[in-house]
């Protein structure tokens, strides 16, 4: 290793004297080599390696096809490699708000102008207003786009170029590598959906900037409260915008229907806060309060607040009550990374999308074996998403509130809906009666959806819904 | 005889206000059920009425509403086309109150199987952890999808309407294959058997095309139109795939999709719908919005009992 030891720092953590837990220890050992927790990823030269997939333009493929190859992976140095870089993240944005005073550097700074010009693209590529799928089809349009400029961006942000810099010759394939990751972080495109393997795909590619050199470690911290909250709020927009359906949910049994890490990361943020506990989930002020736009988790319960309905964070998201009752942040921190160990990075269907080629590489281990149960299951089935059909005229109530805002050109900020309500039996005894009313009129027939048909007006699209 | 009826009468009872079975009861009834199942034909032949109900999820208080709107069984001869667990909060009990209905019942409710009554599924998306939850270890997991590889996969009624959970497979294209299929076994991820429970019509495109969902195949038009006139069948009643409108129907009328997890995973805001069939064959989709759910049954808090082994 030609890094001066001296230069690699210690963890961000600043070891308290008087602490009689430490935090530092206790998740080193869910590491594969508690030993190796502070090692740097193995670096690479940009300039100098050699590509894999030449033939395929250097895309980075998909590797992992069988419980047998999960297996292999599990024993690989890259897996030790992804699952040491995941942890040093949390690690260095212990006890650390969103809002820190930061030093943005300027790689930083290059990777926050490339995102908010994917993000402009979403303001560019509006959702049609008709729509065959749950998911919205101008998604394909975007991915597209992304999909095109990604090397482009790339090639310029790596070699310290204005971002449009013209490129007069062909972008080296190794690009196309480092691309494939940041490509595949927002979505799957035939599908129309995302999940948590996506959100994996960007710290893949996070890591390749790692391992290439353009980011040092005392970076990392910004790489999570800077550029991967950037990268969630821009999540957050695009499944607002196209609807994107969640892939893989676990439904009540999961942590939430398309992310993991921000659950993990918020997590360490909050280790040792003075007032917020992990039970002040549960409490709506603090919910609602400027604190969500301090640390992701808490920022995450208020946005699942915002998109669910039918019930409080008890009846829709009873995992996080449930975890809101561990006594404090750092045991979350710990049980949040033991669980992605195990229900992101040991699950076929989420691990079958990792890609693999030079830089992050497939190391194959021929001590593993297939068992005689693996080869009769050896076909996994993908990630399974709601995968919804029909012609789609309604907008569910918090999306239509938020067209109607749009529509009716208001200016004033949408009432809060107070998640803990519970539909009133009048109301849907109302829905209930609307409902048989319509199809008594119908009733020897069956609805024949007119595609053509341009939806109704907000007001009507508002009543189909009950409301909180 | 009479000690079984009283038994599976309280069970219900119990049910019906959300409350889990004891794990030997579970293992009773399920050992019971493959008893039943085991006789049961891989194409069920049903007469009308018949109310046939799409995805429920473990949505166990939309249950309930399909029983009010429906009629509660036996009253309503009910069909149901799978996935009864997964993502939704109550798959236990929704699944152990439709397994005693069945047993209590058996000539008028029919359980299909869906391509979440499968171990490989459900130890990822939901059951398995939800019975990890509520029982402290895998057992009850595993008396279910034990259960699960003797449901019949196919019904027909008034031999012409077909009803299955995904669809129709390129392996299978008459019902006669369909009735011979080996169905006692873990859904495999690909054949016949797993055709029929993932696949999904596609009115965009003709023929069959493997599914973006990695196992069955997408089907046009062309060839469910071929199906059915080669099975002197009328239409298809199917599930599936989530409708915003809770139901849908494809190619001339002759294909219909159901859905019955209305705001499915609280997130969708969906309507959801049963399809009541009655002797003429006419189809009527009875639509409703989601349950207020019961101020009881609130999940246990505070306790270590309930926190995930992650967390302990």
């Amino acid at each position: 290793m030609s890094e001066n030891n001296n230069k690699i720092p210690s963890f961000g953590l600043k070891s308290n004297v008087n602490s009689t837990y430490n935090h530092l220890e206790t998740v080193a050992k869910l590491s594969i080599d508690e030993k190796l927790v502070n090692e740097p990823p193995k670096f690479v030269d940009i300039k100098t390696i050699t590509p894999l997939n030449v033939e395929n333009n250097g895309i980075a493929q998909k590797r992992i096809i069988s419980k047998r190859d999960l297996r292999s992976f599990h024993t690989s140095s890259t897996y030790s490699e992804l699952l040491n870089f995941i942890i040093q993240l949390s690690l260095d944005i212990q006890g650390k708000s969103l809002k820190s005073n930061f030093t943005i550097t300027k790689n930083i700074n290059s990777i926050i102008v490339l995102l908010n010009q994917l993000d402009q693209y979403i303001t560019d590529i509006p959702p049609k207003q008709i729509r065959t799928r749950f998911g919205n089809e101008s998604f394909v349009e975007w991915f597209n786009k992304v999909e095109k400029e990604t090397p482009k961006l790339l090639f310029n942000l790596i070699n310290d170029n204005p971002l449009n810099t013209p490129i007069t010759n062909e972008v080296p394939i190794i690009y196309n590598e480092i691309s494939t990751y940041l490509q595949n972080s927002w979505g799957d495109k035939q599908r129309i959906d995302y999940g948590s393997g996506h959100e994996l795909n960007f710290i893949c590619f996070l890591l390749c900037l790692v391992k290439i050199k353009f980011i040092k470690r005392e970076e990392y911290e910004l790489l999570v409260l800077i550029i991967f909250n950037k990268y969630l709020n821009m999540m957050r927009r695009l499944q607002e915008s196209y609807w994107l359906e969640p892939a893989g949910s676990h439904g009540v049994w999961g942590l939430d229907d398309y992310h993991f890490l921000p659950f993990l990361f918020g997590s360490s943020q909050l280790i040792e806060h003075k007032y917020i506990r992990p039970k002040s989930i549960r409490n709506d002020e603090i919910v609602n309060s400027s604190f969500s736009d301090e640390y992701m988790y808490l920022g995450c319960i208020r946005f699942i607040g915002k998109v669910k309905s039918g019930g409080s964070l008890l009846e829709h998201s009873p995992m996080l009550v449930d975890i809101s009752g561990v006594k404090n942040w750092s045991k979350v921190n710990e049980g949040m990374i033991k669980m992605f160990k195990s229900e992101v990075l040991g699950k076929l269907p989420i691990m079958q999308h990792m890609f693999f080629a030079s830089i992050i590489q497939y190391i194959d281990n021929p001590d593993i074996i297939e068992t005689d149960e693996e080869i009769n299951q050896r076909k996994p089935i993908v990630t399974h998403s709601f995968s919804s059909c029909g012609c789609i005229n309604r907008v569910p109530s918090m999306f239509a509130v938020a067209n109607t805002d749009k529509i009716l050109a208001s200016t004033s900020t949408t009432t809060n809906n107070n998640n803990n309500n519970i539909t009133s039996g009048d109301h849907c005894n109302d829905n209930e009666q609307q409902c048989s009313e319509t199809h008594n009129h119908d009733h020897n027939h069956n609805h024949n959806h007119n595609h053509n048909h341009p939806p109704p007006p907000p007001q009507q699209q508002r009543s189909y819904f009950p409301l909180d | 005889m009479n000690t079984s009826t009283f038994n599976l009468d309280h069970c219900i009872e119990k049910l019906q206000k959300c409350e889990i079975l004891p794990e030997s009861t579970i293992k009773e009834i399920t050992d019971k059920m493959k008893e039943l199942l085991i006789s049961e034909s891989n194409v069920q032949e049903i007469r009308s009425p018949v109310t046939v109900v799409g995805d429920v999820h473990g949505q166990f208080y939309d249950v309930l509403e399909i029983f009010k709107i429906g009629g509660q069984c036996p009253d309503t001869n009910y069909l149901f086309l799978g996935d009864y667990v997964d993502r939704g909060y109550h798959s236990v009990e929704t699944i152990s109150l439709l397994t005693c209905l069945k047993l209590r019942y058996p000539s008028r409710i029919t359980l299909l199987r869906g391509n979440h009554e499968s171990r490989q599924i459900t130890q990822v998306y939901g059951f398995y952890g939800e019975c990890m939850r509520k029982y402290g270890n895998p057992t009850v997991w595993k008396y279910f999808t034990e259960m699960f590889d003797y449901l019949s996969v196919a019904a027909i009624i008034d031999e012409a309407i077909y009803c299955v959970h995904g669809g129709l497979s390129p392996s299978a294209l008459s019902i006669d294959q369909i009735k011979v299929l080996d169905r006692f076994q873990e859904v495999p991820n690909e054949g016949a058997l797993s055709d029929i429970l993932w696949s999904d019509p596609d009115p965009d495109r003709e023929g069959f095309v493997e599914s973006q969902r990695g196992a069955g195949y997408s089907y046009g038009k062309d060839v469910t139109l071929r199906f059915l006139q080669n099975n002197k069948m009328q239409h298809i009643i199917r599930a599936h795939q989530l409708c915003m409108d809770g139901y849908q129907t494809l190619f001339d009328n002759k294909l219909s999709t159901v859905w019955s997890a209305p705001n499915y995973c609280n997130r969708c805001g969906n309507m959801a719908s049963i399809v009541e069939v009655n002797e003429k064959l006419e189809r009527y989709f009875n639509t409703y919005a989601a349950a207020p759910q019961s101020l009881s049954n609130k999940p246990t808090l505070d306790t270590n009992k309930e926190l995930p082994d992650y967390f302990l």
